[in-house]
């Protein structure tokens, strides 16, 4: 027992590896029921007019990118499915890249034409000055951007037409792994009224319900089992979406089991261990 | 002058940013051009840090420094990035060569970079997740509630999945008594900033 | 197993990265220093197209007015000073711009920290009870209440604590273990997940070991 209790950390990396490649190949079926605020979030989505706008902000790097494509890549799907106009944005550095072929590679299958049905507005160097701009012009934080390669003024495209500040947009829609949803919350709900619904990664989740029960935030996802829940709720409307973070949740399911065979085999040893201890010294 | 000056500066824009917020004139005329302003300091803040890399890596170079060849290497893959994004995709942020580095070299990287993060929650579980005390008895009982209602089947809970609850009630009292615990911070924090008691950002001398 | 170029690079390089786990090496730190001078790149390259062309270069060259000009110049100019601390002896200049962005950051965190989280989350919490229909619904309310402000209490060291004051603290740590207890759980599902990824490429993407 002894022994099993320190086992070299080494054995337990290859115990994780070879659980999860077998969940990988074998994609047991779990029945999770969908989460609440799953679907509030794509109630949320729901309730947007036709040809309402949407900001899509994908805040973050490749860090969160395995737990944020597949909630970004659901959610660009919905709102184009509605046909909503959608405004991307990405306030993380490393981000920028991944987030601009995300959308246009959502845009391409769900036969959306860029300025007129969407625009990548880019980034901006301080996430604060842009929300807070935003709430005046989003022209004056965005005046240029690329549409099919070129450069163009972001006032001339149709995609922007009505829109001049966060008050014309009916849902902002953010994915992160950090603690930048407070600028949403603090910057666009605050100060004008910007419905918010978030996708966030667990590292971070548990800090959203404060937001989410005071109606600061109107939906929320939580990590990759947030994220299959609505690849579920949307492929039930708007088929062809490939259900990424469901795979990814089969594999969990083993994983989880095998975390918590650990963490028992480490109490019940460790129990063990100090009985035996005690009836050893009983002084 | 030299810390008196920057403080001012913080103060007065700390008092600029109050006034604007509750005066629409003040916030129409200085909105715009300062929100412009932080986007100009921000993209320049980063040419210190990478003038000071290009530094240190050309002076291990320079002293024939043991990991010389590491400085080497990770100046070739800055000077091929750049390379690419400005020669070879001329005009464009996010050209095609550009794109082969970040999906075939940045973004791999750093992924496995925070994958590590698995590994070692497994080991460090198994190593230290023991309920030896009434606060790592609840933090454990706590941690498995929600790890089991995550990802392998619902529990019953008060009202509703036993996580769901879990993280709507005392989770979520305990994330609120934090927030409201930083906004009382921030707000103190501000206030030294405006008296000018706040020297972190000026420095010594 | 895949015939691009591009993922077999990925893959290597995803593999150099692991080997540290066993323990470091040459081949990690090849791939280590890979890492910094292309995510240096990428953030020059991204301010340089996303921020120094449209709002530097077009607001001095091509301004929308004088006013316009004026701005982007003193701002451009201030922005210079970063560059400081080359020269020792004007060294102290940087202050100037970090000190305006630190005044601004301040005001508007001062201004959100009242009117996006004091205001609407004590509003929150001392309207639980309302709407609560049912003794579950009201044992949540109080078990709101009662975390929400034993948690605050516990971290604040104003006055000295009593032992009535200490049994408030007591709850608080109680409720702090709950909270941080459902971090962790969540944290497992996200830091799985970024391993799952990993796997999914190597054995799927890679070597289609993995159905697609």
């Amino acid at each position: 027992m002894e022994r099993l209790l320190n086992i070299d950390r080494q054995w337990i990396f290859l115990v994780v590896v070879v659980v999860m490649l077998v969940g990988a190949i074998a994609q047991p079926l779990i029945p999770m029921p969908i989460s609440s605020e799953s679907r509030q979030l794509y109630d949320v989505v729901g309730a947007v007019p036709e040809r309402g706008a949407v900001i899509v902000a994908m805040d973050y790097g490749p860090a969160s990118k395995d737990e944020l494509d597949a909630m970004s890549v659901a959610v660009l799907h919905h709102a184009f499915a509605r046909n909503l106009r959608v405004l991307g944005i990405c306030f993380d550095q490393q981000g920028v890249s991944n987030a601009e072929r995300l959308i246009m590679d959502v845009a391409a299958d769900s036969n959306r034409r860029d300025g007129d049905d969407f625009v990548f507005l880019g980034f901006q160097s301080d996430m604060t000055a842009a929300i807070l701009g935003m709430g005046t012009s989003i022209k004056d934080v965005f005046p240029e951007v690329m549409v099919d390669g070129e450069s163009r003024t972001t006032a001339e495209l149709p995609v922007m037409r009505g829109l001049e500040k966060l008050e014309d947009i009916a849902l902002s829609v953010q994915m992160t792994g950090s603690k930048d949803y407070e600028k949403w919350i603090n910057y666009g709900n605050a100060r004008t009224g910007l419905t918010l619904a978030t996708g966030a990664t667990g590292a971070i989740v548990t800090g959203l319900y404060p937001y989410l029960s005071s109606g600061q935030v109107s939906g929320l996802l939580r990590s990759t089992r947030g994220a299959a829940d609505y690849e579920r709720l949307v492929l039930d409307a708007h088929p062809g979406l490939e259900r990424s973070a469901g795979r990814k949740m089969s594999v969990q399911f083993l994983a989880h089991i095998m975390l918590l065979v650990f963490i028992a085999l480490a109490n019940v040893g460790g129990l063990l261990g100090r009985r035996t201890a005690a009836e050893d010294d009983p002084a | 002058m030299r810390t008196r000056i920057p403080l001012a500066l913080a103060a007065g824009m700390v008092v600029l940013m109050v006034l604007a917020f509750f005066s629409p004139k003040l916030k129409a005329t200085y909105e715009s051009p300062i929100n412009n302003g932080l986007f100009i300091f921000m993209a320049f803040a980063v040419v210190p840090a990478i003038v000071s890399l290009i530094r240190l890596h050309v002076a291990r170079i320079r002293r024939k420094h043991p990991d010389s060849i590491y400085s080497g290497i990770a100046l070739s893959a800055l000077f091929a990035t750049l390379f690419c994004g400005l020669i070879i995709d001329k005009h464009a942020f996010n050209g095609p060569s550009f794109r082969w580095i970040v999906t075939f070299i940045f973004e791999p990287l750093q992924q496995a970079v925070f994958a590590f993060l698995a590994f070692f929650i497994v080991s460090a579980a198994y190593r230290a997740f023991r309920a030896r005390t009434l606060e790592a008895t609840l933090l454990l009982f706590a941690a498995v509630i929600v790890m089991i209602g995550n990802a392998i089947l619902p529990l019953p809970g008060p009202s509703g999945p036993a996580e769901l609850w879990l993280l709507t009630v005392p989770s979520m009292a305990v994330q609120r008594g934090i927030i409201l615990g930083v906004a009382l911070g921030i707000i103190a924090q501000s206030v030294r900033i405006l008296l000018g008691l706040e020297r972190g950002f000026v420095g010594r001398g | 197993m895949s015939t691009s170029i591009g993922v077999w690079v990925a893959a290597l390089l995803t593999l150099a990265m692991f080997s540290f786990l066993y323990r470091e090496n040459p081949v990690y730190r090849v791939a280590e220093h890979i890492l910094v001078g292309v995510a240096s790149g990428y953030t020059v390259l991204l301010m340089y197209y996303r921020v120094f062309i449209p709002v530097v270069w077009n607001g001095i060259a091509h301004p929308k007015g004088v006013e316009s000009f004026f701005w982007t110049f003193l701002f451009t100019v201030l922005a210079l000073l970063f560059l400081a601390p080359f020269v020792p002896r004007i060294g102290w200049l940087a202050r100037i711009p970090a000190a305006i962005a630190v005044g601004y950051a301040a005001g508007q965190e001062l201004i959100a920290a009242v009117q996006a989280r004091l205001f609407p989350q004590l509003l929150d919490t001392v309207t639980a009870f309302d709407g609560a229909s049912g003794a579950p619904a009201v044992i949540d309310a109080l078990l709101i209440v009662v975390g929400t402000l034993s948690v605050v209490f516990y971290f604040t060291m104003t006055f000295r604590r009593t032992p009535v004051l200490n049994g408030v603290a007591r709850v608080g740590v109680v409720f702090l273990m709950i909270g941080f207890g459902a971090v962790f759980g969540n944290m497992v599902i996200s830091r799985f997940t970024l391993l799952i990824g990993r796997i999914e490429f190597l054995f799927g993407d890679w070597i289609h070991l993995i159905p697609s």
